[in-house]
């Protein structure tokens, strides 16, 4: 009869141990146990009853396909060759199921997030901008009725404006977080169907990644001009310039950021580390 | 000894003509099926869960849990008033099914 159970437990080994497939599991337990007492009474041996039990076991993947689940490493391997080496079967036990709602919600916090971040780092460039606009203005007598200690502090007063939001956008970037940690340790796992989603999802984003990726390329590319530009107004014309291409320079990646957030969530909730290419 | 690919699509009709007689839970329904058969078809343990399984899905079949002799927990089985319409679809299918191959049957 042990071998029965050892049978059983070596057939559902690489499952995930949820709560339809353990009472499943303890269903046939049970329906087999009972099938082979009753052949021991018809005066079956041991031997003959065990055997006769597991013949008639039938095949788990028939199974499996009913209850939507299938975790057996082949199908991941088939289907998501990237992340062939997870999932691990043996730390399964205690990981909680990610639903489609709590994957979408992760996302959009991430995007969230680094949406804040990016505006944070555009607003220290804008800052850089704004210092250099006014140190060049100030610097030529514009506003020449200025008292003199404005005016020599006046461009770095104005930096600090900036910055001083941009650090408290960085600060609240990470707020909510906490409630996700266990994904960002990939401490999860999802069924199928979810991770079909979710895969769909990815792609979406993997398509947004690749068009806000030439905007922010072409912006890169272009925010020189506005130096060259000014260059033929003499000095101060390019320095004029130089604050502008910081302007584009935040524009270009904002894009970046905010280009590969949604992505880059996506991945983590797929398993995709990125030293798996 | 029937093949399981044969009668794949009819083992609903057996577990629920089985349930139509009486609640019932998995040993007792593949030990009826064995021997109202005279052992010419075996339900497999799997091809059994997995009809369970899909079928109180598609709410043809109810599940509640009781005791067995050893006094542990057994999920019985109950048939509702759609997992009888679906019986009495599946009844006629297979007298169609019948009918049509019988044609072909025996020159």
């Amino acid at each position: 009869m042990e071998t029965i159970s050892n049978y059983l437990e070596t057939m559902f080994k690489t499952l995930p141990q949820t709560a339809e497939i353990l009472r499943m599991k303890e269903e046939l337990l049970l329906n087999m146990e009972e099938k082979y007492q009753e052949l021991k009474l018809q005066g079956c041996t041991e031997n003959e009853a065990v055997g006769k039990v597991i013949s008639e076991f039938g095949n788990i993947d028939e199974l499996l396909k009913e209850m939507d689940v299938n975790f057996s490493e082949d199908n991941t391997q088939a289907e998501y060759p990237e992340y062939a080496e997870y999932p691990e079967e043996d730390s399964y036990g205690d990981m909680p199921t990610l639903t489609y709602d709590d994957a979408e919600e992760y996302v959009s916090r991430m995007r969230t997030n680094n949406a804040l971040a990016s505006v944070g780092v555009a607003l220290i460039l804008f800052g850089v901008s704004a210092l250099i606009f006014l140190s060049e203005l100030l610097g030529r007598a514009f506003l020449a009725w200025l008292p003199e200690g404005i005016r020599d502090n006046a461009p770095i007063i104005c930096f600090f404006l900036f910055l001083v939001p941009a650090i408290g956008l960085f600060v609240f970037s990470d707020y909510g977080m906490e409630k996700h940690k266990y994904i960002q340790k990939r401490h999860f796992r999802m069924d199928k169907q979810t991770r079909d989603e979710v895969h769909q999802m990815y792609q979406y984003y993997q398509q947004m990644a690749q068009l806000f990726t030439v905007v922010g390329v072409v912006l890169c590319v272009l925010s020189p001009v506005p130096v060259i530009a000014g260059d033929m107004f003499g000095d101060s014309g390019s320095t004029y310039g130089v604050c502008i291409l910081l302007i584009i320079i935040a524009i270009a990646v904002a894009f970046f950021i905010n280009g590969e957030s949604g992505k880059d969530a996506c991945k983590k909730l797929l398993k995709k580390s990125k030293k798996h290419k | 000894m029937i093949s399981s690919d044969v009668i794949r699509g009819y083992n609903d009709i057996m577990i629920l003509y089985l349930l139509l007689e009486s609640d019932s839970y998995g040993y007792e329904i593949s030990k009826n099926i064995r021997v109202i058969t005279q052992e010419q078809y075996i339900i497999k343990e799997t091809t059994l869960y997995s009809a369970f399984s899909r079928m109180e899905k598609s709410g043809f079949i109810e599940s509640y849990f009781g005791t067995s002799p050893q006094g542990k927990r057994r999920t019985y089985y109950k048939i509702t008033q759609l997992g009888i319409d679906w019986y009495k679809e599946k009844c006629e299918e297979w007298d169609l099914t019948k009918r049509v191959v019988n044609k072909f049957v025996g020159r």
